[in-house]
């Protein structure tokens, strides 16, 4: 899987997340997008069923992943910051 | 006290005793067929204080052998097909020493060679009582068994209450089951047996036999609105529905109220081991109700409901008492009081804890069940190493849908009605019931 279908399988996560949102708080679809930082638009309850979602995505083409785990966790720079880190982080867990 | 069962069933022998489409018996009948089997339990040299267990469901025969064995003091373990799964379990559990099978009418009966000793039998024997074993239903973990003095079961029932036409909806293996046909018994009233629990059955029983209560449970209600059973029988003839077992959920007893004008909706209370408790419903559309009678004292430790009861069970046979100094009992369930008022919020095992705040399924189950294309729904936690818990929830559709568009159309229902910590963060979907054989939702 590349870098490009790992993305749509985030955004495709991340559309589904803004069903549980107000019109006026939906969460961009960009690489760019902040997810769980500062400036992020997902709380921690926020970020696990998002999480949920991109290993369901994942499990539906038949590739297991965990992303909510001790080693996401105790990452010096988490990778649930952006789309983009989230990205890289998955690349590097399928290359293993 | 089986004495007192077996005297009004003699002052009135021509009353219905049981209906349904394949038998009918009158009182006078049921006695009959008691002393036939009294006089079989002799013949087969069946001693008072033995462990007898009987399998089948609702009938003239297990009604008859449940009076018969009552009337020689045996420790009886009814056994019907809702938990047939588990009969050799149960039996082992039990030590029954002698087992009959009704299924096929003419009673077979089994010597097992074991002999059932311990401390709740011997008081049983000593007291010259008969007893009863009932089981837990195991939903969160291995079933229980549970033994009460059946004399004291019975003698709830003593105060003349009115003769009411009931449909059975919970077997004799249930405290529920066996509460509903001692009222029946000792009030002159009617049993009615469905053919099965589906909801276009039960209805027919309610039409045929001018069924007035229905007692059963907040899935089966569910699934009857559902359904829309109600709308092809004249249930004109109810005017009691009671639910109980579990949580009911809102969004149900609304519809139903609405539904239902002319019937009574009420709220019934009880657990295994102490008995069902007297119960009042604040109104046909409240969750609120009172809980008491006068055998029972209730207290509330830490929005917990305790209980005491005068006819609370011996104890288990295989697990410690879980009796208080002073004889209460822990329930489990959690509940709000409002001063003589309580409204049961679910049981203390089930509440999930998603990061630190409390999610109770019955409330989230409620908005659920409104979606479109539902059938029924069980909400439950999974462990999660960033909240401690998520809400999971489990649904069983009417018409298939992809998970994908089911999910979406769940989160934009449940946004602007549910909290976002509420919201289950995991949804499955599954072609199998989310209850069990008693319609009680399963939460695992």
């Amino acid at each position: 899987m590349n870098t490009t279908q790992i993305q749509e399988i985030i955004f495709s996560a991340l559309t589904m997340t803004n069903h549980t949102r107000e019109d006026n708080n939906q969460i961009p679809i960009a690489p760019i997008t902040e997810l769980y930082s500062k400036n992020g638009y997902l709380d921690s309850m926020g970020l696990v069923a998002f999480l949920i979602d991109v290993e369901e995505l994942f499990l539906d083409e038949d590739i297991k992943i965990s992303l909510s785990d001790d080693r996401a966790m105790s990452q010096t720079k988490s990778p649930f910051r952006s789309v983009e880190t989230l990205t890289q982080y998955i690349v590097e867990l399928l290359q293993e | 006290m089986i004495e007192f069962f077996m005297q009004k069933m003699q002052e009135n022998p021509t009353n219905e005793a049981l209906l349904s489409s394949k038998f009918a018996l009158t009182c006078g009948e049921l006695l009959l067929l008691t002393y036939e089997f009294t006089q079989w339990l002799h013949k087969h040299n069946i001693p008072s204080g033995a462990v007898v267990s009987f399998d089948g469901d609702y009938s003239p025969e297990s009604l008859a052998l449940f009076l018969a064995l009552a009337s020689n003091d045996n420790i009886m373990v009814p056994l019907s097909n809702d938990s047939k799964h588990h009969f050799v379990e149960f039996r082992e559990i039990a030590q029954t020493e002698f087992d009959i099978s009704l299924n096929h009418h003419e009673p077979h009966l089994t010597c097992t060679g074991r002999q059932a000793g311990g401390d709740i039998y011997g008081q049983l024997r000593a007291q010259q009582t008969p007893g009863l074993v009932l089981f837990s239903s195991g939903s969160t973990g291995k079933s229980k068994a549970i033994v009460q003095d059946l004399n004291k079961l019975m003698s709830k029932f003593t105060t003349q209450r009115k003769a009411l036409r009931m449909l059975i909806f919970l077997q004799l293996d249930h405290i529920g089951g066996v509460n509903s046909l001692l009222y029946s018994l000792a009030n002159q009233g009617t049993v009615i047996v469905a053919d099965d629990r589906t909801p276009d059955s039960v209805c027919r029983a309610i039409e045929t036999y001018k069924g007035e209560v229905l007692p059963t449970s907040p899935t089966f209600l569910n699934l009857l609105l559902l359904s829309k059973a109600y709308e092809h029988y004249d249930l004109a003839s109810l005017k009691l529905i009671t639910y109980g077992t579990e949580p009911m959920q809102t969004s149900t007893l609304m519809r139903l109220n609405s539904l239902f004008p002319n019937s009574t909706l009420q709220q019934t209370y009880g657990l295994s081991e102490v008995g069902i408790l007297r119960s009042k419903s604040r109104s046909s559309g409240s969750l609120w109700m009172q809980v008491g009678g006068r055998e029972f004292i209730t207290k509330i430790v830490n929005d917990t409901l305790w209980v005491k009861s005068d006819s609370a069970m011996l104890g288990y046979l295989n697990a410690p008492t879980p009796f208080d100094a002073e004889g209460f009992l822990d329930t489990g369930d959690i509940v709000e009081q409002d001063g003589e008022w309580i409204r049961i919020l679910g049981r203390k095992s089930e509440i999930i804890n998603v990061g630190g705040l409390k999610v109770y399924p019955a409330e989230v189950e409620s908005i659920l069940l409104e979606i479109d294309n539902v059938e029924d729904v069980v909400v439950f936690q999974e462990p999660h190493p960033i909240t401690g818990s998520i809400v999971c929830a489990k649904f069983k559709l009417v018409a298939e849908e992809s998970k994908r568009d089911f999910k979406a159309k769940t989160f934009t229902f449940c946004k602007d009605k549910l909290a976002s910590y509420k919201i289950p963060t995991k949804i499955e979907i599954t072609l199998d019931n989310t209850y069990n054989e008693r319609f009680k939702r399963m939460r695992r």
